[in-house]
Order: C-alpha cells, then structure tokens, then sequence
C-alpha cells in the first residue's frame, strides 16, 4: 500500500477511535461499573 | 531489549496484581488481560468488557475506542512487552530450558474464531461465559481474590478456573507461548492492527542474507521473513532484532509508513 495510504488510513482509524472514547465514555461507564462487581466474583466462581 | 522487556513484563506484572490494593481502578480497558474481577475494577479486561456490552446488546463504543487507540499505536507489542499471562508463558519457557516438544503448523485465524465465538455466546447467553473458565482470571484474580478475601467461599467455577489454568500450564510447557499463538482473542484484536500500527517490526532485505536465524528464534512461530511485518502473530517481543548478526531487523515507528 502507498505511504499516502497508510496515513489516510491511519488518520481516519485514529479519528474513529478518539470520537468513540469522547463520546461515548460518559455515557456508558456509570451502567457497566454497576454490573461488575457482582457478574466478576460470581464468574470467578467466589460467592459471599 | 531483553533486560528492557522483562523489566516492562514485570512491572505490568506488579500493576496487575495491585489492583487488590484497589490500586488502578482507573475505569480504563487495559491493552493486557488484567481480570476486572480482582476486585472489581471496571472496564479494565477488555474481552470482560466486550462480552459485557455483548450480552447487553451495546456496541462498546468506549471499550472498543480505547483498545483501537492501543492496537493503532503499538498492535501485538502490548503481548511481548505487557501481558502478565505473556509474561507467565515466557517464564515457563525460561524454567524448562529447552524448544517446543512440538512443532505445530501457525493456524492465524483460530484466534479469531476464539474471539468470534466468545462474543456469540456471551450476546447468546447473556452471560460473560469467557469469564468462568478465563485461565488468566485464575491465575491474578480467582487464586488471589479468594485468599485476599477469607469470606468468599469456593464455588463450581472455582474449581473450573483451576482446571483451565492447569490444561494450558501443561501446554504452555509443551509449546511457548501457546495461548498467545492458538488462543488468544485479545490478540485477536490486537493483531488485526499489526499491520495498520505505528510500531513495526522491519526487515531491512538490502541487509539480509537469509539465515532465517530470526525465525528459529520467533516464540510465535513466524515461518517467512515476508511475514514478519504484517503478521497477526508478532508480539513484536524483539528477539528477532537480538538474534541478526546484521542488523537487518529493527523496530520502527511511522505514520507515514
């Protein structure tokens, strides 16, 4: 692929991938985080 | 590098295992398996998070951003010079002091299956199945978790996690890093960008004289030196830049290129 390419290519995956984190990052962390404590130590197979 | 990259292999090491301290909980996907189980530190495993957004039926956007952002800067490096299970691979290597009992062909794409698969059944199943039997959720986070907290008590997939754990320590001793060759599907991820990352590994051909003793040097298995570049498999671990008498291999870092 030519060097021109590669830029473009990468310029737009980085584009991408900031607007997703800059976006999205306040909206969705607070309803993750609530699932997780419980889902991860009943996964690890430890129960309270 | 060799000093370099053990000492990186060990700090992350250490950061992982912190995390019992509640040290790191940064809410941040880490471009490394570090199990969010221990204890609960949000977002931090990034195939967690996947089959998190997968079963609630969300495209992980920030998950999938940050990871893109590790991937398009550095791809598989984050393996050879981060990944604490990385690092558990290479000292089995180091405490069994010879090759591979085997030689097993590359198979590039069962990675990707892996990781297909886990996703499938985690949207499926609405459960984080991956989870249950992650063996490297054994070794940092359900090993330790239940003995860092004396009221937890043992559950089913407790003992399914060590039963994981032993399967690929026996492998991991039988073949080098075989988790990050055959299963692993954050290296998935990761390797798809190795050809798109900044960081690569080179082949400088006007130097090279074809020795391949880059190759027999390569933990990943890597067959063509065409391949070295562009391959899934490269953790960019650098030992085939420490193995060229003429220094034909070397690590660069371009936009451009």
């Amino acid at each position: 692929m030519r060097r021109g390419r590669w830029l473009t290519l990468r310029l737009l995956l980085l584009t991408t991938f900031v607007v997703f984190v800059a976006v999205f990052a306040a909206d969705q962390y607070g309803l993750v985080r609530s699932f997780v404590r419980f889902l991860c130590t009943s996964c690890l197979g430890l129960t309270e | 590098m060799r000093k370099l990259r053990w000492a990186t292999q060990f700090l992350a090491l250490v950061l992982v295992n912190i995390g019992f301290l509640q040290v790191l909980k940064l809410g941040i996907p880490c471009p490394f398996f570090y199990c969010y189980g221990c204890p609960a530190a949000a977002f931090a495993c990034p195939i967690g998070t996947f089959q998190h957004y997968a079963a609630l039926q969300q495209f992980p956007f920030y998950a999938l951003g940050v990871v893109g952002l590790f991937g398009l800067a550095l791809g598989r490096f984050w393996c050879g010079w981060g990944c604490p299970f990385g690092t558990v691979q290479d000292l089995v290597m180091l405490v069994r002091r010879r090759g591979d009992a085997f030689r097993l062909r590359r198979v590039p794409w069962l990675k990707f299956l892996v990781l297909a698969v886990i996703i499938l059944l985690a949207w499926i199943a609405v459960d984080t199945l991956f989870c249950k039997v992650c063996p490297a959720g054994s070794l940092f986070a359900a090993i330790p978790h239940r003995f860092v907290s004396s009221e937890l008590r043992f559950g089913t997939f407790f003992y399914v996690h060590l039963a994981t754990l032993a399967v690929v320590l026996a492998a991991f001793f039988l073949v080098g890093r075989f988790w990050c060759r055959y299963l692993c599907p954050l290296g998935a991820i990761f390797g798809a960008f190795n050809p798109v990352s900044i960081l690569k590994v080179k082949v400088d051909f006007s130097k090279c004289q074809r020795c391949e003793d880059c190759l027999k040097v390569c933990p990943a298995g890597i067959e063509k030196l065409e391949e070295i570049e562009n391959c899934t498999d490269c953790t960019r671990c650098g030992k085939c830049i420490e193995s060229c008498d003429n220094d034909a291999v070397r690590i660069s870092a371009s936009f451009r290129d």
